[in-house]
Formats: structure tokens, sequence, C-alpha cells
């Protein structure tokens, strides 16, 4: 008898979902904040709906959870934020249009100008616009595989036919390795203002401010340095002014 | 070519796998002779791999290290930079190498390089906790004790400036090992400028006292564990050598709790948004011309004196100010900020949005006042203003908009959904399977394993096989080859015709005798044929041409 009512303990706590269930409170909660009749009852929603996305992202991230929350974030008010987690979608989902659009709303509410397009050499190397990062390891995957084969066809029959396939799969798994090479270890990282930041010259707020005006809240920066045990970071600006702002003011948008 | 891409990516494998960074660093770039040098490893590593502490090895002598703190890369990653420190003795005036340092990350050890630091002369300011110098060899009565407190409001409430600080009381040089001072971290503060140290004397007795100003931001009990020194007595000889005294000296403080008190509810004015008063006038300017078209800039002047808390103070929010909602847009980019003595300078962009508007009205700021526990009030006077539409024609009247006089209610009916809607998640989604992970670049060693072993398969099983063994074809064109004529020919031919019926599976061995072959089916006509070549072989007289065709046909029908 004992036994039997520990295996239906063991059973009920192996078959419990979290996930599913946080993701169901999540969905149902936004659902309800998008239906609500007054401004306390969306409100209310949405923060539900935002405390569980936020638990579930605990757990690991993807591209619609990230887009979720960036939704949240919006429904919020809380700007910024929205457009933190729409950028994160954006790199899992690169081709989701309603990502972009969802971001071009966010970054039309806080007056922001449009990002700057990346150079084309640097697309070419990380596939950026076309591929997120788990797309380029699958593939990278695939075409080494490939590779492999027909490395192993050479040995066994040395046929040109291999020999020419070889050099042409060789040359993509490197063009692919060299990309996720550039992304691991040159590509800076990049991050967003979640506040109005002023830009000082060194870190410390002792310093003088290089430009007059704090760099508005939701602009993507890229991160060149951490100072002062990493509570200071040295950041580029979209209109290429270096300087350092605490680390309190940005997210990073780690790849 | 199987060399070269092997080669390619061993070496493509290898840079990608190094996740752990060791870096070690001198921390004073001025450092005097004989002082102690201190310096600071940090390391970046996953969190779920532990730093093995007791591994860490300057060159190849383990290294007394203490922890300093864990600060994580952002949010999201799993990346935590771990920062440790470590003394080296102090040394004369010169150039010294840094050996490289080495460390245990989960099980592999990993290594920062090697870097060089210089000692100059006698530092200007001694490291701490020397005052004045002792140079005397009586150490008996060395004695080291430690306070830590804070000075401001009690209780504070959030905006208020608190200075946190630790006395270090001493009658010795004492050379430090361990400085624990929780309180000058502190946690849930915002720090304004950098630390301050102030030493002085008294008697025989030298204090110093290190403090730290800080800014309450939110309400609630804070409290910090007691701070921990210790360090050893010592005096310098005459030839410039540092003489240590045990035992080691250890002095603690008392913990410290500071209170934040929250704003009272009552009496809080709608305007208030956290100004720490006492503030005696506010005045708003107008810096811009009056008369605008709708749309256009209004620069406004904002001060703000008084003998509150000056700098932190907040623009009024102009939003949710009578007369203003609906009417004016405020500018998206947070004011310019200026602080001169005990005033507050904002710089605000204001937009008015209809023809029509008369003036700025009144705006009201309002603040704390701790010392009464009050709430204040101060009022700009309204400002005259006229603003256009050009597309007006002249000697029409623009309609006229009226302000909202009261304080701005929060429409109660929620605005219309702007954005896409979300999106399905699946749990599925939620956990990052390793082949859309940086280990997906497994998969490279495991292709080149896979080739090596098969190119050694290779290798060692061409030689086992031998030479190919003969088809019935490769035997009936040595059989032509030797001539018709050649005893070898028959021989040959009867060898070729028994292969090809083994080959169709017609006979099991190549060794039966012809006599011994069925009669029926292609065996047996395989026997007539060869049994009469042999009668005619036999006979003396040339094979028939005939025979040879007939031959030849049955080995292709075969």
């Amino acid at each position: 008898m004992q036994s039997l009512l520990l295996f239906i303990l063991a059973f009920q706590f192996f078959n419990s979902d979290p996930p599913q269930d946080l993701l169901q409170k999540a969905q149902s909660a936004y659902r309800q904040g998008e239906q609500a009749q007054n401004i306390a009852a969306r409100k209310e929603a949405f923060n539900n709906a935002l405390s569980a996305y936020l638990e579930l992202e605990k757990e690991n991230g993807s591209g619609r959870l990230f887009y979720n929350i960036g939704n949240t974030y919006f429904q919020l008010g809380e700007y910024p934020l929205a457009i933190y987690y729409y950028y994160r979608a954006e790199q899992l989902l690169p081709r989701v249009e309603d990502v972009k659009d969802n971001l071009q709303i966010a970054k039309a509410k806080l007056s922001l100008p449009p990002d700057k397009s990346q150079e084309v050499w640097k697309e070419i190397v990380t596939l950026h616009p076309w591929l997120s990062l788990p797309e380029r390891f699958l593939l990278f995957a695939l075409f080494f595989a490939l590779l492999i084969v027909l490395l192993s066809l050479y040995i066994w029959k040395p046929l040109p036919l291999w020999t020419f396939l070889a050099v042409i799969i060789g040359c993509v798994v490197l063009y692919l390795g060299s990309g996720l090479f550039y992304t691991r270890y040159i590509e800076p990282v990049q991050g967003v203002l979640i506040k109005a930041a002023p830009l000082f010259r060194d870190a410390g707020e002792q310093y003088a401010r290089v430009i007059e005006k704090p760099l508005p809240a939701g602009l993507k920066v890229e991160v060149l340095d951490q100072r002062e045990n990493g509570t200071w970071l040295k950041i580029l600006d979209p209109q290429a002014e270096i300087g350092f702002l605490p680390h309190s003011y940005i997210r990073l948008l780690e790849n | 070519m199987v060399k070269t891409f092997l080669t390619l990516f061993l070496a493509f494998q290898m840079m990608l796998i190094a996740e752990v960074r060791v870096t070690s660093s001198i921390e004073n770039p001025n450092l005097g002779e004989n002082q102690p040098i201190k310096g600071m490893i940090s390391i970046t590593h996953d969190a779920s791999e532990k730093v093995d502490v007791q591994s860490i090895k300057l060159g190849n002598t383990p290294l007394k290290t203490q922890f300093q703190q864990d600060t994580r890369i952002s949010p999201a990653s799993n990346l935590i930079v771990s920062f440790y420190s470590f003394y080296l003795p102090g040394q004369p005036k010169g150039l010294y190498a840094l050996p490289e340092v080495s460390v245990k990350v989960g099980n592999q050890t990993y290594k920062s390089f090697a870097t060089t630091y210089e000692v100059g002369e006698t530092a200007k300011e001694p490291p701490s906790p020397q005052g004045p110098s002792y140079n005397s060899p009586s150490l008996n009565n060395a004695t080291l004790k430690l306070e830590g407190s804070y000075e401001g409001p009690s209780p504070a409430y959030p905006g208020q400036l608190i200075r946190l600080y630790y006395r270090y009381i001493f009658n010795a040089d004492i050379e430090l090992t361990v400085e624990k001072l929780p309180l000058l971290d502190a946690p849930g503060f915002r720090k304004v400028g950098s630390r301050e140290v102030k030493d002085s004397q008294e008697g025989d007795t030298s204090i110093r006292v290190i403090s730290q100003t800080v800014e309450a931001n939110k309400a609630g009990t804070f409290e910090f564990p007691a701070g921990h020194i210790e360090g050893y007595a010592y005096y310098t000889n005459d030839a410039g050598v540092r003489q240590y005294k045990k035992p080691i000296l250890q002095a603690d403080s008392t913990p410290v709790a500071i209170v934040v008190s929250p704003f009272p509810a009552n009496g809080r004015p709608a305007s208030f948004n956290g100004a720490i008063g006492p503030f005696s006038s506010f005045s708003v300017a107008l810096n811009s011309p009056s008369k605008v078209i709708k749309g256009d800039k209004l620069q406004l002047g904002v001060d703000i004196t008084g003998t509150g808390n000056v700098r932190t103070v907040p623009l009024p929010d102009l939003c949710c100010q009578p007369g203003f909602s609906g009417m004016f847009k405020q500018g998206d980019l947070p004011p310019i900020e200026k602080v001169t003595d005990h005033t507050k300078h904002f710089d605000v962009e204001l937009r008015p949005l209809f023809e029509g508007i008369k003036e700025i009205p009144s705006i009201e700021f309002s603040y704390f006042d701790p010392a009464t526990k009050n709430y204040g009030v101060l009022r700009s006077s309204p400002i005259p203003i006229t603003v256009q539409d050009s597309l007006v024609p002249q000697g029409q009247p623009p309609e006229k908009k009226e302000a909202d006089q009261t304080w701005q209610q929060q429409p109660q009916q929620p605005t219309p959904i702007e954005v896409r809607g979300p999106m399905d998640v699946k749990p599925g989604e939620l956990s990052t399977p390793w082949w859309d992970s940086w280990w997906i670049f497994l998969i490279i060693p495991l292709g080149l394993l896979v080739l090596a072993l098969q190119r050694y398969r290779k290798k060692t099983q061409v030689p086992q096989q031998g030479p190919k063994p003969k088809t019935s074809e490769d035997i009936l064109a040595e059989a032509n080859a030797a001539g018709v004529g050649s005893p070898l020919f028959y021989q040959l031919l009867n060898k070729a015709f028994m292969m090809r019926l083994k080959e169709k599976g017609l006979i099991e061995s190549t060794n039966i005798p012809l006599e011994k072959l069925p009669q029926e089916g292609k065996p047996g006509q395989v026997r007539d044929l060869l049994q009469r070549i042999e009668e005619q072989r036999y006979t003396g007289r040339a094979i028939d041409a005939t025979l040879l065709k007939e031959a030849g046909v049955l080995f292709k029908g075969i």
C-alpha cells in the first residue's frame, strides 16, 4: 500500500509540467489584458502575464517568448524594455515581420531614429538579417556532416567527383565556421539603454559628460569594454560618441 | 586533401572551445618601495563551473587570495566574472614581472598572461591604514580598532544623502592583510562620488577615516554586517627592511542598520514626485519668443532653489499638471540639468499643440521637508504666450481651446491595442537543445574521428585482401592469348567454362571432372562441347572454326 502511494506521488511529481502551466497562465493573462474594459484591469492582467513570462525566461529563452515579453512590456508602457526584448526576439526570429513591426512601433513611441543598417560585409559574414544563431549552428552541422560523408567516399573510392564536391562543401563549411567565430570572438556585444543615461568621459559620475543631453532610453549601443569590476561600461552610440555609463542603465544583447 | 581539412578544423575547434578567461593585474599603478602590493585576479567563467580557490598559483607558487565579488555580465547570461584580490610583499624600486596566474575552473586549469609592474620611489600616500610612521621596534602595545557607522538623517527618506564610514584607530605601522568593509559597498543605495580617505593624529593614536556618500533609493531597513580588518604591526629597520610583529592584529566593527522611511501618504500633494526639501523658491521663465506657431518649440528655464538635496531634485511632472494635458507636448529627451550652489536649473522643451493657447499655466512644485515631516508646495506664475496656426487666414480668429483646470485624471477606457498579438510558445521551445548551442562544435572532433577511423581501416584492410581472383572472362582472355594451337589453350578453355558455370551457380566447384558434369541444361551443353573439342584435338586435326564459334556462343549464353 505504502509503495503504491509512493509510486502515485512520484508519478504526479514527474508528470507535472510547470512550464506548460505557466505558459497557459501567461497567455490567458495576456488575452485578458487585451480584452480588459478599463485601465486598472488591463494593467493587472498584463502584470500577471509579465510575471509568468519572466518566470519562464529564467528556465530559458526562445524568440517567441522574448517577443511576448516585449509585447507585455509595451502594453504596460515600458517601451525601453519592450525594445530590448524585441531586439532579443529579432536575434532568434530574424525573418518574422511581426517582430520587426512591433519593434518599429515601440521605437516610434520613444521617437528613436531607425537603426543604422549594418555594413554589407558584416551581414554577409554573420548572416544576421536572414538566419538566427541556432539556425547557423544547424546549417554548419549539416554541411559539416555532408563534408564528412564526401571525404569518407573519397577515402574508399578516390573519384574526382568527390574531390570536387568536397572542396565546394568545405568552402561553405569554412565560411559558416568563420561567421560563427566572428560572432563569438570579434563581433562587439550590443546593449539597449533601459533608461535615459548620461554619457561620461570616464568611469565615474565625477567626470565630465561627453554630450550634455543624456542618451535616450531604448537606444541600441555597442559595448566596447567594462570598468570598475563591471559596474561601468564603455559604449559607442549610433552617433559615434564613445563614453562611459553605469551598467545598471543598460541590458546586454548577447548571442 | 583530407590532411588539410583535418588541420584546418582542428585549429578552428581549438579556438572555439576557449570559454574561461583569466586576467591578473596590479591595482595601484603608483607603487611605492617596500609597500605591500595589492593585485586583482578576474576570472570570467560559466556560473555552473566552480573556481577552485586552492588551485590558484602565481607562476608555480600557490597564491593566497581573497574572494571579492561575483559580477554577472548580464541578467540573461550564464557568464560571471569572479574577482579575487591578493597581496605580494613590498619590493625595492624597479621593474618586475608578474608571472602568469593559473587557476582550476571546473576540471580544467586556465592561465592568465604574464605582465609587468613597476615599483617607483616611496609613494606620497602610504597604504592603509598607515598614517604617521612609527619607526620604533617597540610594538608590544600595538593596537588596532575599527568603527563603522554613518552620518545623516535617521530615519532617512528616499533621495537623502547619507555618509557611510569606517574609522581605523591604530598606534603603530600596520600592514593590512584582510579588509572586509561591507558598509562601503552599500547595496541598496546609490553611490555618490568615490570613496574618501582622511588621516589625522590624536596624541599617539592615528585615525584613518574611509567614507562613502550614498543616496537612499528606496524605503526599507538596510542591515550591514560587521566590518573586519586584520594585519601585522611592523617597523622598518635601518636596512629598510620591514620587521613584522606576531600575532596578527584583528579588529571588528559593530553591525550597522540604516532605516529609510517611505514618504507619508497623509497630505501628499498630487504633484509630489520625490523632491526632498526644504526649498525656498520655484520659478519658471520663458527663454524663447512668446509668439509661436502651434507645434513650435518653447524653451522653458525652471529654477528650484533651497537647502534640500538640490542635486537629486527632479523636474515636476508637467504631463499631469492642470492645464498641460492635451495642450502641450513635452520634448522626448530628458531635460538638461545644471546645479549651481543651492539652485538646480532645468531646460525644458514644450510644444503647444493648438492655436489659441494664451498662457503657460502655473506649474506646481511640491517637496517633502524631513525636518518638519510635512509637504511644502510652491507655484510658478503663468506665462502669457501667443500660439497661431500658420494656415489660418488673417482676420479669422482661431478657435479657442479650453485647458483642463483640474488635475488630469487617467482615462478610464483603455486605448486600442497597437502592437501585433502574442505568439504561441510551446514548452519544448524553452529548453535549448545542445545542437542549438556552441556544443554543436563537438561534431568537428567527432567527424574527424570518423575520418581517421576509416583511413585506418582502409590501410589495414588492403594488404589482407591479396590479388583479385580471376573471373571466367579473364581466363577466357588468357586462353585466347595463348593461341588455339597451344596445349595451354585447351586447359584454360576448360577452366574458363567450369569457372563460368560456378559463377552462375550451376555447379558448386570448378574441380568437378568433365564426365561428372550433369548431362542436362547448360552444364550438359558445356560437357558435350568440351568433349567434342577434346575428341577433335586428339585426332590431330586443327580445331574446327565452327566449333570455336559455338564455344563462344555457349560461353556468352551461360
